[in-house]
């Protein structure tokens, strides 16, 4: 019997076992121990030998089924997979039964069994239950879940994807009817009922996307495939998928938008876009890139960006596409120029970023332009004048221009400045205010004024700067020092600088040397005196003129009318005489007047070089009848080497007739003495004509002095002409004559030569 | 019509003196005439007669320009004795001057009657002598 079980067992390639438990030996068959890769004698006859290569955690469930077994006598069978280490390492699955088949009373004595290699069966369920759980994890991560209708039971299932899909309870009983209740009312009810109503009539499978309103109200978007299974004509299940797609749906929704976002933006944008090939050639432009360069859209996508890119801006450009390539940047941006289908230059702000697959090869350029020729015009227009205003500044020698920030601190200073007070840029750029160049008593003063004018304090800086800070123009004359402390005037019109909102940023000051116009205005002054006194000497002269004349015609008709009513012969001799004495008067009186008036208008009188003594000797020896017969002492005090630049005549005629003056007022009551002097300073010289004679009373007469015909004594030589020559000789020459007298001492004329 | 007792001519012209002097001789404008080359010897006369109405003058013809004492000098030395005169003087200024400044200074005394230009007419004289 063993041995026909013995041959059986071995051909069916099970192993057996026999096991004498008192006698502690087990015979193990040659299969068995094939099983695990063993020959027959590398393996003992006893228990030990498999409990050694049996997995141990398995060991321990087979000694608790041999327990049960004997306890109970045999009826829990004795069955077990358990796992062996084969001799090559690798896991043999064995179905092991056995049972044990003598009894000593209680005790087992002798237990078979057989083994059977499971390793096979074992692997494909772990398969299926890895593939199981594979198609769950995938189905809930993917949201897919499957769902079948039973249409002869009428029973749907859903998986719990399903389920969760739908967003109701693990012991939600759902219908066919129920099932189709979930999708949104309209569209997507009806062509859901649609699809499925016809997979079951006709078996057509169907895959479609629709709204689904979950048990919670949350409207998602589903795909649901449908599959029909077909006995016949007839339907008897349909199953299929639900997937939540909503995100999909939502992301593929926005992508859409998104596309249609970019053409938008590309065909509408405000500057010129395009996308430009790696070669440069324009693959696709909008509008506005054609109206800057002024091609058509068919005309441009012919060319290269390279064909209307100026040569001078070309080059840069390359060198930035092939940073772009080699990954160097991520986008560039540049101004350059290109010309336009007339051949103009167009200035561009150009910014180009590359487009790069999804592997990182390039796939193309994308340039956004932007019409910038007229902001470049502006900025060359403004180069220009801020050059020439600069050059300007610069060239403008005689003007200093001096800019401050708001504190006074001095940020620009021409070499106009530079020139005129002595200082270099750098010694007051950012470290002095203006306040240096100019006079301080002067600044003070104009503190005052403004302080005064504002009701507030104004100092420091803001004397400068207060009527530009309130938006007004100031133009005034101050003192400028030099950095040698010298000093001249300046027309100074102050400004505030402003930004373009408005506000004041700084302050220049533009000053002109105005050293030149002061002389000038100096001597206009001087001419505008000698005229106006000219005019008053004129309009006295008239009067003069008038007065004398009329006095004497006056007593021509007086002395007529009396002629004419004389009564006898010796009242018209009379008369006659009279008439005869005022016809000399008038005589004396027109050669006067000529007299003045030829100095009067001769202003610009030959001059030579006169020498004081000499011309002084002249007169003393003209006048030696008088001076012997008065007894009069004359004193030359002159320096023999004082002379002037005079005119003869004029000092002739004035020496004669302050000394002869001299002489007829002299006092009775002492010796008389004439002293003449000549002192020369740096700013005058004076020719001094000193008496010890009678005096006059200046209280009375000074004013009348020099008139002409004034007399102030009861001198019978007195004319009132000599004194008024004299003044308008001595002015003719430019200078002037006053006099110091007091009565009964003596007299002294001085005259500024 | 009063005839005028006692003129007075302050004048440093003696043609001028003379031919008026003629005139009023000629057309008897006044009993008696007094004539001073300047205001110094006018002053001089009149002064110590301030009391006197017989040798107060009734009117005065007084010229401007003259030396020593000028007619405004005069003015001024006149001003002070008028208030001790025995009687009311009246003054006119006969100047050759047609200066607006003569004039207008002269309006300002109220000693001033009225100012004449010269040569002085019987028309001027005539007027003179009757307001005294």
């Amino acid at each position: 019997m063993d041995d026909i079980y013995q041959v059986i067992l071995e051909d069916t390639l099970a192993g057996y076992w026999d096991w004498n438990i008192p006698e502690h030996t087990e015979y193990l068959s040659p299969t068995f121990k094939a099983m695990f890769g063993y020959e027959d004698h590398e393996l003992e006859n006893k228990p030990e030998t498999w409990q050694e290569i049996i997995f141990p955690e398995d060991l321990e469930k087979v000694f608790a089924n041999f327990d049960e077994h004997v306890a109970s006598k045999g009826k829990v069978p004795y069955r077990n997979e358990v796992r062996y280490r084969h001799k090559n390492g690798s896991v043999v699955w064995v179905l092991c039964t056995g049972r044990v088949i003598e009894w000593n009373g209680e005790k087992p004595v002798r237990m078979v069994g057989c083994h059977i290699d499971i390793t096979k069966r074992k692997e494909a369920e772990e398969q299926l239950i890895y593939t199981q759980n594979f198609l769950n994890k995938t189905a809930q991560t993917a949201k897919i879940g499957p769902w079948e209708v039973d249409l002869v039971k009428n029973k749907v299932t859903w998986s719990e994807v399903t389920r969760t899909i739908h967003e109701v309870d693990a012991d939600f009983e759902p219908s066919v009817e129920g099932g189709l209740k979930f999708y949104k009312r309209g569209e997507s009810r009806k062509k859901v009922t649609e699809v499925f109503t016809n997979l079951v009539n006709t078996g057509e499978p169907f895959d479609i996307e629709c709204v689904l309103v979950t048990d919670k109200k949350n409207e998602i978007w589903v795909r649901v495939i449908g599959q029909a299974e077909m006995q016949g004509e007839q339907c008897i299940k349909a199953y299929g998928t639900i997937q939540d797609i909503d995100a999909q749906k939502k992301v593929k929704d926005e992508l859409l938008q998104s596309e249609h976002r970019f053409r938008e933006s590309f065909e509408n944008s405000a500057i010129g876009m395009a996308l430009v090939s790696l070669e440069g050639k324009w693959l696709k432009v909008n509008k506005q890139i054609c109206d800057i360069v002024g091609y058509t859209e068919e005309e441009l996508l012919k060319k290269t960006f390279q064909e209307i890119t100026h040569p001078d801006d070309l080059d840069a450009d390359l060198d930035h596409v092939q940073e772009l390539l080699e990954g160097k940047i991520e986008s560039y941006s540049m101004e350059k120029r290109y010309f336009n289908r007339v051949g103009d230059i167009v200035w561009v702000m150009l910014n180009v970023s590359l487009v790069r697959s999804v592997d990182g090869k390039p796939v193309h350029f994308v340039s956004q332009i932007e019409d910038i020729t007229r902001r470049k015009d502006a900025e060359e227009k403004l180069k220009i004048a801020n050059d020439e205003l600069n050059r300007l500044f610069e060239a403008l020698t005689h003007v200093t221009v001096i800019a401050t920030d708001l504190e006074g601190i001095i940020t620009h200073f021409s070499s106009g400045a530079e020139k005129l007070l002595g200082y270099n840029a750098s010694e007051v750029i950012g470290k002095a205010t203006p306040a240096i160049v100019h006079k301080e008593s002067e600044v003070v003063a104009r503190q005052k004024e403004l302080s005064e004018q504002f009701g507030k304090k104004v100092e420091g800086f803001d004397v400068f700067v207060e009527l530009a800070k309130q938006g007004k123009y100031e133009s005034r004359e101050w003192t400028y020092v030099r950095k040698d402390g010298s000093a001249f005037p300046v027309q100074l019109v102050v400004t505030s600088i402003r930004d373009d909102q408005g506000n004041i940023i700084g302050f220049i000051g533009i000053a002109t040397d105005i050293s030149k116009l002061k002389q000038k205005e100096k001597e206009l002054k001087q001419t505008i005196d000698v005229v106006s006194e000219q005019n008053t000497r004129l309009y006295n002269f008239a009067h003069i003129v008038s007065h004398n004349l009329r006095s004497h015609t006056g007593n021509l008709s007086l002395l007529l009318e009396l002629y004419q009513n004389a009564e006898s012969g010796n009242e018209k001799t009379e008369m006659f005489d009279h008439l005869l004495a005022v016809s000399n008067n008038l005589n004396d009186t027109i050669a006067h007047l000529n007299e003045v008036v030829t100095i009067q208008t001769n202003i610009d009188q030959q001059r030579t070089e006169v020498n004081l003594f000499e011309y002084a000797e002249k007169a003393i020896e003209t006048l030696s009848g008088d001076i012997s017969h008065a007894g009069v002492i004359v004193k030359n005090n002159i320096d023999k080497n004082a002379s002037v630049n005079y005119n003869e005549a004029y000092m002739d005629s004035i020496m004669l007739n302050l000394i002869s003056n001299a002489i007829k007022y002299r006092s009775k009551e002492r010796e008389p003495v004439v002293e003449l002097d000549f002192n020369i300073s740096s700013k005058e010289a004076i020719l001094s004509v000193r008496d010890n004679g009678i005096g006059i009373d200046l209280e009375k007469h000074g004013d009348k002095l020099f008139g002409m015909y004034k007399t102030f004594h009861n001198n019978e030589d007195a004319k009132g002409i000599g004194l008024f020559i004299t003044k308008s000789q001595i002015e003719a020459m430019g200078g002037k004559i006053d006099v110091q007298s007091e009565l009964n001492k003596g007299t002294q004329f001085n005259i500024y030569l | 019509m009063k005839k005028i007792e006692l003129a007075c001519i302050v004048d440093d012209d003696s043609i001028y003196v003379f031919g008026l002097k003629k005139l009023i001789e000629i057309h008897n404008l006044c009993e008696n005439l007094l004539v001073f080359q300047n205001g110094e010897a006018a002053m001089k006369y009149l002064k110590p007669v301030v009391n006197d109405p017989q040798s107060v003058p009734d009117v005065i013809l007084l010229d401007i320009n003259m030396p020593v004492m000028d007619g405004w000098a005069f003015l001024e030395e006149f001003t002070k004795i008028k208030p001790n005169l025995a009687k009311e003087v009246i003054i006119y200024m006969v100047s050759s001057s047609i200066h607006d400044n003569d004039i207008e200074k002269a309006k300002k005394y109220s000693e001033v009657s009225d100012y004449v230009v010269k040569p002085i007419t019987i028309p001027d004289l005539n007027k003179i002598f009757q307001k005294a």
